[in-house]
């Protein structure tokens, strides 16, 4: 199998079909002083999809009272590749209601936020004091037919309200990331730039002066 | 043993997306040309956008005019990412804050955005878009960084500006035969470009 052999002033075209390019918010929250979780977050917004259209969909589950767990989208045909994209990893069904929701994004050099707004439902996320960021390049953590490469900066602190109503809780290590990155990565992430490109064809890299 | 090589030195991070159009086949630069960027990270901590249209907006009073919406950005990024052939007539350049709004990326479809800097205003649409490519490497410049992009070349590219259409043709870009190979399209979209420091050893 010939590997990539980087090549001064010369770029490796990666042969694989880019499937899509994203920006992630994740955020999850404990019970304070507890391993309980309280709020679990996955924020995907989609800049380019080979298949469906950009477009963003959000995980929320909110697991105190009053509980909540839903799906926010404006792009529904993401919603089933994500779902398919989940069953195919192995992870158990998200049977949660699904929402059309308007997102707005204001990201700054430290700070990223999402405001998401549905029928009956306002979200507003806040990933506050980023740390300089990370280039991760290599097989995709959850899906091993897909190399995958982002730009990911743990924050230091997080803010979230449901409905005006704040979810306090703790960050933590989220342990894992370790077997990908070889650390923990912190409980609110956000991931700039995510490039997903199927691995099929791996190994024959194409590189104009082989 | 872990899966991802991770970088820490991130230098930049950006969509950067131009369009040169030629009047003239001859034409060893493009009569018009518009590089837009849409920083993420920059060394200096400044994000937002800057828009250079060059040889485009004479009625403007500048060979070079910037859009931005953060000024701070434009110094930042003129000394690596001001085109280089009009460099002469930066010191000349007009600035002026905008706002920008972007819209599309479908796949084969378009990318559009909508510029509007006080009473001027700029509308850019790449169309036809080929599906991309994820390449990585040496920046072409010889710099020491890497780079990663994912590059969609768009056969057709408009541009409005203040209401009146630029003219020009879209044309194959040879600049880019060695760093890729074969010429691209003169209107390009790169997106999620990621510049790390080459001198760094990334860990595994």
């Amino acid at each position: 199998m010939n590997q990539p052999t980087p090549v001064v002033n010369t770029a490796e075209l990666h042969p694989g079909k880019v499937l899509r390019v994203c920006n992630h918010g994740g955020l999850q929250l404990r019970h304070s002083g507890t391993e309980t979780l309280r709020l679990y977050l996955s924020l995907y917004d989609y800049e380019y999809d080979a298949d469906d259209g950009p477009g963003r969909v959000c995980v929320l589950r909110v697991l105190d009272e009053p509980a909540l767990e839903v799906v926010l989208t404006d792009n529904e045909g993401l919603v089933t590749a994500f779902h398919g994209r989940r069953a195919a990893g192995g992870y158990a069904p998200l049977d949660f209601p699904v929402r059309q929701a308007r997102f707005d994004r204001v990201f700054t050099a430290s700070t990223a936020r999402w405001t998401v707004t549905a029928d009956g439902l306002d979200l507003d996320v806040e990933f506050l004091d980023l740390a300089p960021p990370t280039l991760t390049v290599g097989l995709h953590p959850t899906d091993a037919s897909v190399d995958t490469i982002g730009v990911a900066s743990e924050a230091e602190s997080a803010r979230i309200t449901v409905n005006g109503r704040t979810i306090d809780g703790d960050l933590f290590a989220n342990e894992g990331y370790r077997p990908w990155v070889g650390h923990a990565f912190r409980s609110a992430l956000v991931t700039m730039s995510e490039i997903h490109v199927d691995r099929a064809g791996r190994g024959v890299v194409v590189n104009h002066d082989a | 043993m872990t899966a991802a090589t991770v970088h820490t030195e991130v230098d930049h991070a950006m969509d950067h997306i131009v369009a040169g159009l030629r009047t003239d086949a001859d034409q060893d630069r493009p009569a018009h040309y518009f590089s837009l960027f849409r920083f993420s990270h920059t060394p200096a901590g400044e994000t937002g956008h800057v828009l250079f249209v060059c040889d485009a907006a004479a009625a403007l009073g500048s060979v070079i005019t910037v859009w931005t919406d953060n000024p701070r950005l434009v110094d930042v990024c003129i000394p690596r990412f001001a085109p280089g052939a009009w460099k002469d007539h930066l010191d000349a350049a007009v600035t002026r804050e905008a706002s920008f709004e972007r819209s599309g990326l479908a796949v084969a479809s378009r990318l559009s955005y909508q510029i509007v800097a006080g009473d001027w205003t700029c509308e850019l649409t790449w169309s036809d878009l080929a599906a991309p490519i994820w390449a990585s490497g040496p920046v072409p410049s010889g710099l020491a960084f890497r780079i990663s992009s994912l590059m969609i070349e768009a056969a057709s590219f408009s541009a409005v500006l203040n209401g009146e259409v630029v003219g020009g043709e879209v044309y194959p870009n040879p600049v880019w035969v060695p760093w890729v190979g074969k010429p691209l399209s003169s209107a390009l979209i790169a997106l999620s470009e990621v510049i790390v420091s080459e001198s760094e050893e990334a860990t595994a």
